[in-house]
């Protein structure tokens, strides 16, 4: 029962975190000071900068002016010099003449000022005395005038910045309003209900398996592939180009560095600025990048020759207890020591630690469907092979959360005479037997 | 504490589950105050427990709330039916456990609530073991 608000709650093991009510009254807390400095600085924008811009550009009257003189206005802030452009001028209202000093709105309303003395000198030049200029005087203060007015939709965007604080404040507001008191469970209901209202396509096969067996994977990714021996071609997991490509990237680029900073260290020694310090780094980061390369070249060499796996199964998804066929052909030029298929179940488990996000994985079962030894597969005799699967009949099925996974997959693993070996892995749904449980 | 209390009941008390089935029982209030009561919550959801952190889902969910003044009626137990789902299954692993319950929890005025959980299983998945403890 929840008597006082607590900062800490222990998680689990010793392992502690922040409570989650805690958590909230800072957040609200948060979000109330960013709501409220936008809509702050949102009035003073309109104040000072948007509503006397929008009457400059709407209900001054204008006029022509004559130029008097012309300086550049200097002030102190925080230590940094600001200029603005101040244009001395006489015009006439109901013949009736007036001077003043101004440029724009800005500098009536007493600010103007900005630190690009050079822009704001290049805005002085533009004016020479003794010519004459339009200009736009105050209807309502005839003393009031501005020789320069900006586009309305400059003053306008300038809202941009507080209206993002008043939205992201509000928003937040509302949602720490809406779960505070909230239980876990309503706050679930709510967010599952609002997830099936906006499932548009009530027929797509992946939104009706996700109603029929509820966070277990939906397997039509795995199913739109027909086999050519059997009833389907299963998908591989991940793509091995990919990361060869950012591999031989990065050790480019990582001995490229290396080279260059190499190349000054020689020059300076050579002529007699020794810089020690370059020396010292190049080290260890010259090292790195050797290892780099090796690790490289071995990784690239494991895929010379290597071809096409592609794993074929009678059936999909599966069932605990239930028996199947899979079909393995292997292409490419290798001499294999070992080529072994296993049935897989791992679980994964994701956690926070401070603001990282570890995962933890865990095998659960490990069956061997298929092993063959001293295989020479050839571009022109490529390795095919059928086996029997069956799912153990107690197996757990698939299962998806947001944090926790308990996966299936066919693992295919190779150890090839004289360089790395290779494994490739084709993800697998089960789900509970037909009658309702794990054991059929 | 308020003396709140919660009488929660599974019917025939049963405590194995297979899916599609329908979980049935009763929850009563037992309260010297009922007036403090604002509401009572009841639902059955399923729990992740284990390395990661946890994961929730609701399957059924009901909430009695009474107006502010009046009392919250304690002499008579609510009934609660829901048929079960077909996944997930309880799941007893290594680093991840999935357990089903049934909860009830009850709002008090002063911003208090009081809770009990009712577990059950669903399925008969057998406990897992990491593949290094059976092969050793």
């Amino acid at each position: 029962m929840r008597n006082r608000v607590r900062f800490f709650v222990k998680k689990r093991g010793s392992r502690r975190t922040g409570s989650q009510q805690t958590g909230s009254i800072g957040l609200a807390l948060f979000m109330a000071v960013l709501f409220a400095g936008g809509w702050a600085l949102a009035l003073f924008m309109v104040r000072t900068q948007i509503v006397p811009e929008w009457r400059a550009n709407r209900h001054f009257r204008p006029s022509t002016c004559t130029v008097l003189g012309k300086r550049l206005g200097e002030n102190q802030h925080e230590g940094t010099k600001l200029f603005r452009p101040e244009i001395h001028i006489r015009y006439e209202v109901d013949e009736q003449p007036h001077e003043t000093w101004t440029y724009n709105m800005s500098q009536v309303q007493g600010n103007g000022y900005s630190s690009g003395q050079e822009y704001q000198q290049a805005i002085l030049d533009r004016f020479t005395i003794g010519q004459q200029y339009p200009c736009w005087y105050d209807p309502d203060n005839h003393d009031v005038a501005v020789v320069f007015r900006s586009r309305a939709w400059v003053a306008w965007s300038m809202l941009v910045l507080p209206v993002s604080f008043i939205i992201i404040g509000g928003s937040g507001l509302g949602y720490a309003w809406v779960n505070w008191g909230t239980s876990t469970e309503r706050r679930a209901a709510m967010t599952q209900q609002a997830e099936q209202a906006v499932q548009l396509d009530r027929f797509d096969p992946s939104v009706v398996a996700a109603v029929e067996y509820p966070f277990v994977p939906a397997e039509t990714d795995m199913n739109n592939s027909p086999g050519v021996k059997l009833a389907y071609r299963l998908p591989v997991r991940g793509s091995t180009v990919g990361a060869m490509v950012a591999l031989v990237s990065g050790t480019v680029l990582w001995n490229l560095v290396g080279m260059v900073f190499l190349l000054i260290a020689i020059n300076g020694f050579r002529h007699g600025e020794r810089e020690w310090f370059l020396a010292l780094f190049l080290l260890p980061y010259l090292t790195a990048g050797g290892w780099l390369v090796r690790y490289t070249f071995r990784r690239m060499s494991a895929y010379v020759g290597l071809g096409t796996t592609l794993l074929e199964i009678s059936d999909h998804p599966l069932y605990p207890g239930r028996n199947y066929q899979i079909n393995l052909s292997q292409s490419g030029w290798l001499d294999v020591h070992t080529l072994q298929i296993k049935l897989v179940c791992e679980e994964r488990a994701t956690f926070q630690q401070g603001t990282n996000t570890r995962t933890d994985y865990r095998r659960v079962h490990e069956q061997t469907i298929l092993s063959a030894q001293d295989l020479m597969i050839r571009p022109e005799s490529l390795y095919e092979v059928d086996s029997p699967l069956e799912v153990p009949a107690q197996a757990m099925h698939s299962f998806k959360g947001r944090h926790n996974e308990v996966s299936w997959r066919l693992a295919v693993r190779g150890e090839i005479l004289g360089r790395p070996g290779f494994e490739r892995e084709f993800p697998l749904v089960v789900r509970p037997a037909p009658d309702g449980s794990a054991a059929a | 504490m308020n003396g709140c209390q919660i009488h929660l009941r599974i019917d025939g008390d049963r405590q194995i589950f297979r899916p599609g089935e329908t979980i049935s029982g009763t929850y009563q209030l037992d309260a010297p105050r009922p007036e403090q009561i604002e509401a009572v919550e009841l639902s059955v959801l399923w729990h992740t427990e284990g390395t990661g952190d946890e994961d929730l889902a609701v399957h059924f969910f009901e909430r009695r709330s009474v107006e502010h003044g009046a009392a919250f009626d304690v002499s008579q137990p609510y009934r609660f039916s829901a048929r079960l789902p077909r996944t997930p299954l309880s799941y007893d692993g290594v680093i991840v456990k999935l357990h089903w319950c049934v909860r009830a929890r009850v709002f008090l005025r002063q911003g208090k609530d009081v809770l009990v959980d009712v577990p059950f299983q669903l399925g008969h998945v057998p406990s897992a073991r990491p593949v290094e403890e059976l092969v050793s």
